[in-house]
């Protein structure tokens, strides 16, 4: 996607591990505890043990854990994904922005949901 | 790809992944970068160390060693494959430079790995694992 | 013991030469009768008259004789048996004898003389001097006569009493039975010189006064000197023969006599010569007796008594020598093996010796041992009981930190207790902030995803958010507080546990460690006790050992002298046995044989 723009982020750490959202995938951001048992966690696409201080909800209902989130209003240029990664995680990058001189991988966050989904049910 | 006679004497790009040599065809290897903190890639397979933006474009990095499965090799210095249909960067602890590799060119695979790598190919005083680059690419943009 | 047959007509025998005598008596009878020239008429008397004389002589001597030897008749004939008593009997009378004949033929001479010379003058008228002449030949002759028997006799009667001994007399009881008494020797030779130089003088004396008295007569009864001087012719020729003969005859029988007499002296003497001789050669038979008279039967007696003793003597040193040997033999024997057994006692006495040493080195070793383990159980014990003492000691401390801990522990909880309340408060701080983060964070979503709208809302939210992560990052600070107060007195509380644990531990411990002292004490104290008997052991065993030792040296000791003695013994055995062989040498060479004397 060329010349791809987003207006909008919430830039969150998975573990040690930058990921990024556009704001419009994320309907509320809610405390764990209320959706306890039952959210994936960013952390496990980075092959990291499943854990959350946030869980981004999405309109649609799926959730995804995270420690750290920053809400950014900026509107960022999306570097276009390098043409080998585009089927990695199931096609939901999106790219990458560059924020502050780190790159920071744009997610599309139900995508994401569903390849944790997949990739939990893989591994059980 | 299947095995192929020999395709005579080509100029490879000749580095070295930890204690063993590959071998890219020249016209592919457009340069060796030092690359610097990479980013992670969510759901992308161990091999893939990440990426890092060079001149404005997202390139991918690929440890070698950890995708032969000789254990991960640190170093900071890649070989950049420029590809028609995308780039690609391969870790190289010593690039040894171009020279001439000659000899038959048969797959090696390791379990589980479809890797289009032939070999041996004498000229460079070693035996080198010759890398297809588009089959390379092929086998990650199929992912992990 | 032989039947008296030995002796038989030995009485006769020996008393035979009396009728040499009687006939000797005649011959010269007669001769001198003719001699004296006797008338013719008167020869006849004369004859008849010395016949008698002779025969009554004889008889008269013969009873005599027999009445002499009776005893010995009676064993010859058989009467009396041959016993030692009544040979000693016959054999006195036997050695009597030659006397006893002696005066028999001297008394038969002038018996007969007496008669003739009493019955012949009155029977042929002659003068009483006839008598007196007759009686003067009885003085000549009958001496010599009787002497020249006697001496006869006496060759005779040494024999018989040989015999008569050999019928069943030993050597010395022949001289106890006729012990040398009389030592007459001289007398005898006096005797025999008497008549030996009388007799023939006298008679010869006779036989020459008479005839000078007859010529003279003859003479005196010549008228004329012719008729006297061929009366002294005829003397001096006539009878000259005769009386020469005579004279030769009586000359040759004091001759004979004296030979006689020298042999029946020297025979004896020569025998014991012999004898001796023989047993200075070596060759001890049971001694012979030699019978003799006088101081030459003292010197036989003595002589064979000393056989008897030298034969006793030699049998005795022969059976003593005997035994000698026998006796160092045995002796030899005898030290040998006591040499060996004293060798083996000796050696096996080094040995026991030795075992004694090493007992006694072991009985020291194991003394020492002992001191030294009674002076670690002595330390042992002094150590257990100091152990005990620390272990009162530190199970007193215990109770008191346990007393501190519990304190400790109290306050502990105590704090506790308000940090939990600290805690909750600021946990209920830190939810409101979180939900107003939270909130926040909603808000500023919002307002970004309103775009430029939402800007203003974004800021405000932006700004709560600020203060909510304020609140949020105080509180986390409290909480950490919090944890390491926790942590602290978690820590206090966990070390007060484990004091407390450690203080039980502990006093578990310094209970097992008392145990343990008791044992340990009660141990050192039997060690101490079984030490002290193992030491009193040792030192009766290393006395024991001692005296044994010492003992052991004793037997040693004497042992060795027992050896030393003994190879002494030995020595003098050897010189024993080389004695002993000289004796049965010397021994030897006096053959003895037969009875011993």
């Amino acid at each position: 996607m060329q010349g791809l723009r987003v207006s909008g982020t919430l830039l969150c750490h998975a573990g040690a591990h930058r990921i990024a959202f556009p704001a419009v995938d994320v309907a509320v951001i809610d405390a764990p505890s209320l959706h306890a048992g039952r959210s994936r966690s960013a952390r496990q696409a980075f092959g990291e043990p499943a854990g959350a201080s946030r869980v981004l909800l999405a309109p649609s209902g799926e959730t995804v854990g995270v420690d750290t989130l920053e809400i950014d209003a900026e509107v960022y240029r999306v570097l276009p994904t390098p043409p080998a990664l585009v089927r990695v995680a199931g096609g939901c990058l999106l790219g990458f922005i560059s924020v502050r001189g780190e790159l920071w991988p744009l997610v599309r966050l139900v995508e994401f949901e569903h390849f944790l989904a997949g990739a939990s049910r893989e591994a059980a | 790809m299947g095995v192929t006679e020999a395709e005579g004497r080509q100029s490879y790009l000749v580095f070295a992944c930890g204690s063993s040599w590959y071998a890219v065809p020249a016209e592919s290897a457009a340069e060796v970068v030092t690359f610097p903190e990479l980013t992670r890639v969510p759901g992308a397979p161990s091999f893939l160390l990440g990426v890092f933006a060079h001149r404005g474009e997202v390139i991918p990095v690929v440890d070698m060693a950890l995708l032969v499965g000789t254990g991960s090799q640190s170093t900071k210095r890649a070989v950049l494959v420029r590809l028609p249909k995308g780039s690609l960067a391969l870790t190289a602890s010593t690039v040894a430079g171009v020279s001439l590799v000659s000899g038959s060119l048969e797959p090696l695979g390791t379990s589980g790995v479809h890797m289009h790598l032939r070999g041996p190919a004498k000229g460079a005083q070693r035996d080198v694992a010759v890398i297809d680059p588009d089959g390379l690419f092929d086998h990650l943009s199929q992912g992990a | 013991m032989s039947t008296g047959a030995g002796v038989k007509g030995l009485a006769r025998w020996m008393t035979r030469p009396s009728w040499l005598g009687g006939g000797m008596g005649l011959v010269l009878a007669l001769a001198y009768g003719q001699l004296e020239s006797t008338p013719p008429g008167a020869w006849r008397t004369f004859l008849f008259l010395v016949a008698l004389a002779l025969g009554l002589s004889l008889g008269f001597t013969s009873i005599l004789e027999r009445r002499a030897l009776r005893s010995l008749w009676a064993v010859e004939r058989g009467k009396l048996p041959p016993t030692p008593e009544n040979l000693r009997q016959a054999l006195q009378e036997a050695r009597v004898i030659p006397e006893r004949c002696f005066w028999f033929t001297l008394l038969g001479w002038w018996g007969g003389t007496l008669l003739v010379a009493l019955a012949f003058p009155p029977l042929v008228d002659e003068p009483w001097q006839v008598s007196l002449q007759i009686a003067l030949v009885v003085l000549a002759l009958g001496p010599l006569s009787a002497l020249l028997i006697h001496l006869l006799v006496v060759r005779r009667s040494r024999t018989a009493a040989d015999r008569i001994a050999n019928e069943g007399l030993s050597a010395l009881e022949f001289i106890e039975a006729v012990p040398p008494r009389r030592q007459n020797l001289r007398r005898r030779l006096l005797t025999f010189t008497a008549i030996a130089v009388l007799c023939p003088s006298i008679f010869i004396l006779d036989v020459s006064i008479s005839r000078a008295w007859r010529v003279m007569d003859e003479i005196l009864e010549a008228r004329g000197l012719e008729a006297q001087e061929a009366v002294v012719a005829q003397a001096r020729s006539e009878r000259n023969l005769a009386l020469g003969l005579l004279s030769a005859f009586v000359i040759l029988l004091v001759l004979g006599t004296s030979y006689a007499a020298g042999s029946a002296l020297s025979e004896p003497l020569r025998a014991i010569s012999e004898d001796a001789t023989r047993i200075a050669k070596g060759d001890l038979r049971p001694p012979r007796v030699i019978p003799a008279e006088d101081e030459v039967w003292a010197a036989s007696a003595a002589f064979v008594q000393m056989q008897a003793q030298l034969g006793q003597a030699l049998a005795q040193m022969r059976r003593a020598g005997m035994q000698i040997s026998s006796t160092t033999e045995q002796l030899v024997a005898t030290s040998t093996e006591q040499e060996s057994g004293a060798d083996e006692q000796s050696s096996s006495l080094n040995e026991t010796s030795a075992t004694t040493e090493e007992l006694a080195r072991s009985a020291q070793q194991i003394a020492g041992n002992a001191e030294s383990v009674a002076g670690i159980a002595e330390r042992t014990f002094a150590a257990a009981q100091g152990g005990q003492r620390n272990a009162a000691a530190f199970l007193t401390a215990m109770q008191r930190m346990k007393e501190d801990n519990q304190s400790i522990a109290d306050a502990v909880v105590r704090l506790n207790k308000r940090v939990q309340q600290i805690g909750k408060v600021v946990e209920f701080i830190n939810e409101i902030a979180d939900k107003s983060d939270l909130l926040a964070l909603n808000a500023e979503l919002e307002g970004t995803k309103a775009g430029e709208v939402g800007r203003g809302f974004s800021l405000v939210a932006a700004e709560m958010r600020r203060l909510a992560e304020n609140v949020i990052r105080s509180t986390r600070t409290i909480e950490q507080l919090i944890e390491e107060i926790r942590d602290a007195t978690h820590a206090a509380v966990m070390a007060t546990e484990a004091g407390l644990k450690t203080t039980d531990a502990g006093t578990l411990l310094a209970a097992q460690v008392d145990e343990s002292l008791s044992l340990i004490l009660e141990l050192a104290r039997q060690t101490s006790h079984a030490v002290r008997s193992i030491s009193l052991a040792t030192q009766q065993q290393q006395t024991g050992t001692d005296q044994l030792a010492a003992a052991m040296g004793d037997i040693l000791r004497v042992t060795e002298q027992n050896a030393s003695a003994t190879k002494q013994m030995v020595a003098a055995n050897s010189d024993l046995s080389s004695l002993a062989r000289d004796l049965k040498l010397v021994v030897e060479r006096f053959q003895l044989a037969g009875r011993e004397g």
